[in-house]
This record gives structure tokens, C-alpha cells and sequence, in this order.
């Protein structure tokens, strides 16, 4: 328990960090108000009365002060331009990304550990050299270029047959109804956002259990099992399994990150109201406090994703004290 | 123990041959390796790293990994079944049961995130004899045979609470639980601290009287071979080249590698300045020496023509005691002379 | 190995070129082995090759527009290679044209982060302390911002849009994967003898570092430099993508798939052969990277 709440403490204590390094970094880089400045019509009052509420005449480290209390105490705070509360809407942006987001780290995972599991205990094989391949051919493809495939040929599938298997925009339709309907809607619409951003976890995650569950089958213990007398389907799963998915564990939090790069670009393809549409738009109409939110945000939920990674591992490891 | 050697022998190999694929070529580990061993004798397995003792074992208990190697002849048989011959279900139902094994490396050979306790219970709810509990039950007490300490306590734990020596007699008694009546050590004692050695060795000892089973001790500690072998099978470049009881071994070598083994060995009563190792390298399995595989290494040979072209076989020369080398009498004479 | 050290502890230049020459061509030959790697080689080079000199190999240009041959699909004969747009621009040509720049822009970026990643890992790895600690901090903090998001931030408020600039600030996050590299690297070898003893006959960090540990790390350094110059591709066409890229006029890939998007239903090839481009190029480079890995891992295993 010590434990937990020693590498919380820490990692409050990175995210305090990072505040720091977001506010002066965005502070540095641009004039919060350079946009509004530079659009026609803005009278003066209307400047003097955002610089009072932000307190954009104050000293830097004063500026700071006052955003960390918005963001610790108010929710945040309130966007630059239109004086939106950013909370609401920033948090119904996490909800939405985190759904693709996580769907498609479980479904990496999963078909990962599938694939390498095959590959590893049919070395050398077609389907092993072919999954190689598939790998690489997996590295190599745009994010966006996929997602933009993907929907052609679902429209082309729709035109062609009449039936609408899959969604290509937005997160779920008007008269989608309620209960089961609902659901089956919803999964829908999250088939090739969540397919499309699983593709290089899956081809980096495949190799890596690949790898582990090589190191495995031919470890000294997995020997010891078979001259045991234990059935080849228990020395798979409850001596190679859970020793070769172990460390995939660790790149998990990684990964994750890989794929909040992805949603800011599939995000304005699919028309998925989540993190990468807000970024979006906030740098668009440089509209600083909203970027330096969803930067906080980002990175607490990273941190977070690492914390629990971390954690986890520690449970599933017996050789790890805790 | 000494025993007589009589009736059928509870495991024969004969002319057992296991080859690797290898990127240099087809690697043959075991060549026509032969040897008996009886109901409750102590068979101990000599010869350097590469001579094939391990292979050999291996192939007993069919864990040769499919694709890089294969049995390509021979028979084994185990009260009178042809081990070669039977089903993978019937070869799983005799490993850990029939016929177990104690491999060389503690430290690696014990699964990191299960209790050693359950892997000991593992070794009879593989078999179906038993439920959990009385697994349990019974880990707990094989623990207690080996010498373990705090046994009980200890079942719960992970492979890495116990040191080297614990783990060995964890295995130990692994290899025990299901009272096999045929136990393989491959080198239980080498990847360990001599101090240690005694205590695995002791274990060894307890475990052999518990269960009255016949061992296959494979080693290169002829210490170790004096104090628990009944018999000894001595290997070389992949073939048998002597073998003989403990005692005929000991005093009356009759094969210039076994007694160049021999004479390798510090002595503790002797005066001596240097140790004699046997010169030259191990053969290359690959590009065998013609010939006896051991002649370019062999003084007694001194180059004579029959070892650079003629493969020795095994020959009989006293009651028992078995040597595969052409000149194999001349040995003998010498011995007799420097006895006189 | 003990050559080498006596070698590197006099100073003996002769001696150390000579090893490293002749490693060189242990691992070249391994390398040409490789038959994927060549073959990739082989392809990516005609790719740049054919990108590099569109002059010569297209009669048209960029941004010749030609109404009456406009929205044409792809044709075998009949001159336009892939289609054209609605501009009736050849889209062959500008699909060359973008692969340039593409390709121009990666190769910046390798270099650039290689110097600078090279220099700063090895850096934070020879003295340690508070540089080291600095160094740490620093890609810890990078892991758990969204890199892309970074990127854009910085190009938005400072960019101009010139393939060079894009390159430049690219570099300035790509850099830490080689850092972190060199590093490990580093302080591997810090305690090897051979290290020691050139320190001990007097040699600076810095000779020692160029001159004794660098000739061993380029493996994984080659290899790296390798890998971020597909990482570069595919990040500089998604930056491109969603306009915060090299801008118009200069042409780039993923600017290309992003005006193409409007009208891709009915005119695929817009969309579809920058991005084969692309995987074209980042499969070729990975391949080879991954022939060089062979090639120069075992060459580290020997040397060792």
C-alpha cells in the first residue's frame, strides 16, 4: 500500500512539473492574445476586459499562480476567446477519446498476444514469416491515409450492397434508440476509428510476445514442465502465457501515448468529438488556455495510464516487492 | 549399494542414435550409444560437455526439440517397452511418473511466478492421481524429505525466496513425488557452490532411499560418481568407450580416456605441481576425427593406423567391464605391470 | 580485442582504421546477404532516384494545368501514370515532386537528430550528474506529452512553413530516441579497459569519446538514423496532412491525400498513390534497417 501512494505522490508531483513546463512553454511561444489582436472589429474594451479577467498584465509567475488555481479549483477555468467554462467540454472530449483509445489498446493486445503466441510456436512457418511481413507492412502505413481507405471502400460496400456495416463519421446516429440498439450502434461507429489506430500497436505488440514467447518455450522451466508429464495445453497457458504477456505490461503506458498522437489525426477524419477535434480547434484559433488545459489533461491521463501499468505489473510479478 | 545384476534390465538403450540440424551441418550428439540399467543401482554417466550424456537422457524422456533434432535410430526400452514407439500420451503418462528427470540449473528451471510449493504438487496433479489437498499435503512433506526447512511455510513461496541449493532439492523432490522408479540427474550439483554440493548431494542420497529407485546419475564430478555410483558408463565424442562397476573403474581403467579422466583429477595425498589435463580439445561433432574419435588426443595410441581408420567397438574384456578401444588389453597388461 | 586496446592507448591511429575497416566489410557483406535489405535497397533507391530527377522523367510539370484533361483515371498509355486532378495537373508528377520534398525533409531530420542526439547522449552519459540527471527528466517528460500535439503547437506558433524549418522543428523532439541510445551505449563502455586506458594516457573526454567510443557505437547509431527516417516520413506527412506541414506551393505527400480527400470517392487515385508512396519508402527504409541490424550486431558481437 506504501507503495501506491508513494508513486501517486510522485506522480503528482511530475504532473506539478509539467503545469510549469506547459504554462511558461505556451507563454513563451505565443501571444495569447496575438489572434484576438489580429481580428478586425475587437474594440478596445473588449481587450481590456479579457487582459482584467486573465490577468494578462500581471507578471508571468503571477499569470501561473492564477491558472493554477482555475485549474485546481474552477474546473480549469475559462477558454480565452469566449469565456466558456473548459471543463464541460474537455471532458466530454476525454470520454469520447478514451473509448477509441482504450478499445483499440484491448484490441491490440488481445490479437497480439494471438498472433505472437502463434508465430512463436510455429516458428518459421508461413503463417509466422507472413505475420513478419504484416508487421512491417503495419509500420510503414499512414494513420490517416488508412482511415481515409477505410472509409472509401465502406461507402463503396454500402453503394454496392445497400447495407451499412460499419460508420464512417461521428460517434453515434441521431436515431440510434436506446438499450441493446443503442450499443450495437455505437459499436458501429467505433469499428474503423478503434481498427484503424490498433494497426501499429497490433504490429509492434505482435512482435514483442512473439519475441517473449520464444524466450519462454525454450526456457529451462518450460522444460522442467513438459518432463513433468504436464499436457502441452497447460504448459501453454499457465507456464508460457503468462510469463511471455508479462512484459508487454510495461509498454503499455507507451503505447497509449502512440495512440493520443493518433486520435488528433483520425479524430477530423471520423468526426469524433474527442481530445484530438478539441486540440484541433483550440490550436486553430490559438486559443492558449484551452491548449494548456488539454495539455494538462493529456498528461494526467498518461501519467495515470503508467501509474496503473506500473501497479499492475507489480501485482502480477511475484519477484517484484511491493 | 551393490546389487545383482540379474533378469531384465529396467531401461535399455540400444544403439540409440539423435542427430541435430545445425547451420554447419547434421551434428550427431548420440552415436550408437548403448547401456542397462537395473531395478535400484546407481548408473553414473561420465564424460566431458559435447560427449552426449545429456542428449542421450533427453532422448529417453523424448525431450529433443522436433525440429532441430530427431531420433534416427536405435530402441529404448523400459520394461521391455520401446519408448521410441509409443504415443505422446503414453510418453507424458511415464515423465514424472515412470521415469523423471533432474536437470543441471536450478535457478532457471523453476516457473518465477508460481509457488515452488505448487510445482511440486504440479509434478502429481499432472498425472490425475490426486486432488489439490492431498497434493498439497504431500509437497509439503516431499519438502520436509529433501531437507528443506520450514516446509510448510516454505510451500507458499516463490522461486526466488529460496537459494540455489533449495531450489535443486525443490526440484529434487519434484522428481520424487510420484515415487518413479527410474530418476535421471543430469549434473544436479555442477552450477553450484561446493558447499552447497554437499547438501544437494545429501538430498540425492535421502531421495534414492526413499523411493528405492534406479538413478542415472550424469555427471563429470567423479567425486560424486565414487560415493553414489554402483556402475559407470563413460562416454565420448557421442559413443560409449568403457564401462565397468565403480570400483574396477576406479582401479583398473581400461580405455586411455577414462584413465586420462583419471589421472586429471587433483589429488589430495599426492605431491604434485600441476594438474594433468587430457590434451588437445573435445571432438568436433560435425567433422568427426576418422577413425576412433579419440585418437588424436590419445598417447596410448601413438598413432597407430587401426585408431586413425577403424571405429572401436564395444568388447568385453573381463567379467562386466566393457571398453571400446583396439588396444584395450595393452592397458590391461600395463596395469598388471605396474601392480607387480 | 586486446590489439584494439593497445592499439586505441598509444594513440595508434593506423591500427584502430585498419580494425575498423575490416569490420566494415565483415558487415557489408553480411548486409548484401540479406536479400530483403538489398531488394529494398535496391527499390528505394530508384524511388529517390526517380523523385530526385522528376525534371527529366515527367514532360510535365507540377503545376501545369490542363482543364480539358482534368479528373482523368489512371491510364497506361495516354501519359498520366496516375490520373489527374481536377486541375488537370499530372498527378505522377506531383506525386515525384512531393516524394521529394518528403524524402528531403526525413533526411534532414536523421541527420539532425543524429548530430544532435549523438552529442547529447553521449554527453549525459560520459559525465553523468546533473546533466544526466537533466537529460532524464527531460525524455521522461516528453514520453508523456503526445509528440504529435508538441509538433504542431511549435509549428503553428513559429512555423513558416518552408520544408527546412518543418524539418528543423521536427528534430528538436526526434533527437531523443538516438540520445537514449548513445547514452546506454555510453555507459556501457565507460568502464571497458580500452576506455581506461586512453584516459589514462592522457586523452580528453572528448577524444575519447570520438575517437575511441564512437567507431563502436555506430551500429546501433546507423540503425537508429535508419528507423527515424521512416518515422520522419510518416510524421511529416500527417503534419502535412492536416495542414500544419510544409505549406503550399512546395509540395508535399500528405498535402496532396489531404486535397485529393474532397473527391476521393470518385477520384481514388488522389488519395492512393501518395500514400502507397509513402509505404513504399517507410517499408524499403525498415527493411533495410533491419538488414543493417543484422549486419552490425553481429559485428558488435564479435567485437566483443
Amino acid at each position: 500500500m506504501r507503495f501506491v501512494f508513494q508513486r501517486l505522490a510522485f506522480s503528482i508531483a511530475v504532473l506539478f512539473v509539467a503545469t510549469i513546463i506547459i504554462f511558461f512553454g505556451i507563454s513563451a511561444i505565443g501571444d495569447p492574445l496575438g489572434e484576438i489582436r489580429s481580428q478586425p472589429g475587437i474594440s478596445q474594451e473588449a481587450l481590456q476586459r479579457l487582459i482584467d479577467k486573465k490577468h494578462l498584465d500581471d507578471p508571468l509567475i503571477l499569470q501561473y499562480g492564477y491558472w493554477l488555481r482555475d485549474l485546481v479549483f474552477n474546473q480549469f477555468g475559462t477558454d480565452l476567446l469566449y469565456d466558456r467554462p473548459i471543463w464541460p467540454e474537455l471532458s466530454r472530449a476525454l470520454g469520447t477519446t478514451l473509448q477509441v483509445v482504450l478499445a483499440a489498446e484491448v484490441l491490440a493486445i488481445i490479437v497480439a498476444i494471438v498472433i505472437g503466441t502463434l508465430a512463436a510456436r510455429y516458428q518459421y512457418s508461413l503463417f509466422d514469416y507472413g505475420t513478419t511481413l504484416a508487421s512491417f507492412i503495419g509500420y510503414a502505413i499512414p494513420v490517416f491515409w488508412l482511415a481515409l481507405i477505410l472509409q472509401i471502400l465502406t461507402v463503396n460496400f454500402y453503394e454496392a450492397t445497400g447495407i451499412r456495416i460499419f460508420y464512417i463519421s461521428g460517434l453515434s446516429s441521431d436515431n440510434a434508440g436506446t438499450g441493446f440498439a443503442w450499443l450495437v450502434d455505437r459499436i458501429q461507429h467505433l469499428v474503423l476509428p478503434v481498427l484503424v489506430l490498433s494497426i501499429a500497436s497490433i504490429a509492434s505488440h505482435s512482435r514483442y510476445v512473439r519475441a517473449s514467447m520464444l524466450e519462454v518455450i525454450n526456457s529451462d522451466y518450460v522444460r522442467t514442465a513438459r518432463a513433468k508429464g504436464v499436457d502441452e495445453r497447460t504448459v501453454l497457458i499457465r507456464h508460457s502465457l503468462r510469463n511471455a504477456t508479462l512484459p508487454l505490461v510495461t509498454v503499455i503506458g507507451v503505447s497509449i501515448g502512440h495512440l493520443f498522437n493518433g486520435t488528433i489525426l483520425i479524430e477530423t477524419i471520423f468526426s469524433m468529438p474527442g481530445m484530438g477535434l478539441y486540440f484541433f480547434n483550440a490550436l486553430n484559433t490559438r486559443d492558449t488556455y484551452s491548449l494548456m488545459a488539454w495539455l494538462v489533461v493529456t498528461s494526467a491521463v498518461m501519467l495515470l495510464m503508467n501509474l496503473i501499468t506500473d501497479l499492475l505489473y507489480g501485482v502480477l510479478d511475484p519477484r517484484i516487492n511491493k | 549399494m551393490v546389487h545383482e545384476n540379474s533378469g531384465q534390465p529396467l531401461l535399455s538403450v540400444e544403439g540409440l542414435i539423435t542427430e541435430f540440424r545445425s547451420a554447419e551441418g547434421i551434428v550427431r550428439a548420440v552415436d550408437e550409444v548403448s547401456y542397462q540399467i537395473w531395478p535400484g543401482e546407481t548408473l553414473a554417466v561420465v564424460g566431458e560437455s559435447g560427449s552426449g550424456k545429456s542428449v542421450t537422457a533427453m532422448s529417453v524422456l523424448g525431450l529433443i526439440p522436433r525440429p532441430p533434432g530427431r531420433i534416427a535410430g536405435g530402441r529404448i526400452l523400459f520394461e521391455g517397452r520401446d519408448l521410441l514407439t509409443v504415443t505422446p500420451g503414453e510418453m507424458r503418462a511415464i515423465r514424472g511418473k515412470a521415469i523423471s528427470m533432474i536437470f543441471q540449473d536450478p535457478m532457471t528451471s523453476l516457473n518465477p511466478v508460481l509457488t515452488v510449493g505448487f510445482q511440486i504438487a504440479e509434478a502429481m496433479l499432472a498425472h490425475g492421481d490426486m486432488g489439490r489437498t492431498e497434493a498439497a499435503e504431500r509437497a509439503v512433506e516431499l519438502l520436509r524429505t529433501v531437507g528443506v526447512p520450514n516446509a510448510p511455510e516454505r510451500y507458499h513461496q516463490f522461486p526466488h525466496q529460496f537459494s540455489g541449493g533449495m531450489r535443486q532439492r525443490a526440484l529434487i523432490a519434484m522428481a520424487i513425488a510420484n515415487r518413479p522408479r527410474l530418476v535421471i540427474a543430469d549434473e544436479p550439483t555442477t552450477a553450484l557452490d561446493v558447499t552447497i554440493q554437499a547438501q544437494v548431494f545429501e538430498a540425492l542420497r535421502l531421495a534414492q532411499a526413499e523411493t528405492q529407485a534406479a538413478m542415472v546419475l550424469i555427471t563429470h564430478d567423479m567425486g560424486l560418481v565414487a560415493e553414489l555410483a554402483d556402475r559407470v558408463v563413460v562416454m565420448y565424442g557421442g559413443r560409449v568407450v568403457e564401462t565397468a562397476d565403480v570400483r574396477t573403474l576406479f582401479h583398473a581403467p581400461r580405455h586411455p580416456y577414462t584413465k586420462g579422466l583419471l589421472a586429471s583429477l587433483p589429488r589430495m595425498h599426492e605431491r604434485s605441481e600441476r594438474l594433468n589435463p587430457i590434451p588437445g580439445a573435445p571432438p568436433s561433432l560435425v567433422n568427426r576425427p576418422s577413425g576412433c574419435a579419440f585418437h588424436p588426443r590419445c598417447a596410448h595410441s601413438a598413432g597407430r593406423l587401426p585408431c586413425r581408420t577403424d571405429v572401436p567397438v564395444m568388447r568385453e574384456i573381463e567379467a562386466a567391464h566393457w571398453s571400446a578401444c583396439h588396444y584395450a588389453e595393452e592397458l590391461r597388461q600395463s596395469q598388471e605391470r605396474v601392480e607387480a | 580485442m586486446t590489439d584494439h586496446g593497445i592499439a586505441a592507448a598509444t594513440g595508434d591511429r593506423e591500427g584502430l582504421d585498419v580494425k575498423v575497416r575490416s569490420q566494415f566489410r565483415l558487415a557489408l557483406g553480411r548486409f548484401v546477404r540479406h536479400r530483403v535489405a538489398m531488394a529494398s535497397l535496391v527499390i528505394l533507391a530508384a524511388i529517390v532516384i526517380v523523385a530526385f530527377s522528376a525534371e527529366y522523367i515527367t514532360p510535365y510539370s507540377f503545376d501545369g494545368m490542363n482543364l480539358r484533361a482534368a479528373r482523368l483515371a489512371p491510364t497506361l498509355e495516354g501519359g498520366h501514370l496516375f490520373g489527374t486532378d481536377k486541375l488537370g495537373r499530372d498527378y505522377f508528377t506531383r506525386v515525384l515532386y512531393g516524394a521529394r520534398t518528403s524524402i528531403f525533409v526525413a533526411l534532414v531530420v536523421a541527420l539532425l537528430s543524429t548530430v544532435i542526439g549523438t552529442l547529447i547522449g553521449a554527453t549525459a552519459g560520459y559525465f553523468g550528474g546533473w546533466i544526466d540527471d537533466l537529460f532524464m527528466r527531460f525524455t521522461d517528460l516528453v514520453l508523456i506529452l503526445p509528440g504529435l500535439a508538441l509538433l504542431m503547437i511549435l509549428i503553428a506558433f513559429i512555423g513558416e512553413g518552408s520544408p527546412l524549418q518543418i524539418a528543423i522543428i521536427l528534430s528538436s523532439l526526434m533527437w531523443t530516441l538516438i540520445a537514449r541510445v548513445v547514452r546506454a551505449q555510453v555507459l556501457s563502455m565507460r568502464t571497458r579497459e580500452f576506455v581506461e586506458a586512453a584516459t589514462l594516457s592522457g586523452a580528453s573526454p572528448w577524444r575519447v569519446i570520438w575517437r575511441h567510443m564512437l567507431p563502436n557505437m555506430m551500429g546501433p547509431i546507423i540503425v537508429n538514423a535508419t528507423l527515424t527516417v521512416s518515422s520522419a516520413i510518416l510524421i511529416e506527412s500527417a503534419l502535412s496532412f492536416i495542414g500544419f506541414g510544409v505549406k503550399p506551393p512546395t509540395p508535399a505527400l500528405g498535402q496532396l491525400i489531404s486535397d485529393g480527400r474532397g473527391a476521393m470517392q470518385t477520384q481514388w487515385w488522389l488519395v492512393t498513390f501518395p500514400g502507397l508512396v509513402i509505404i513504399a519508402i517507410c517499408l524499403t527504409i525498415n527493411f533495410i534497417g533491419d538488414g543493417l541490424r543484422d549486419a552490425l550486431d553481429a559485428r558488435q558481437a564479435q567485437r566483443n
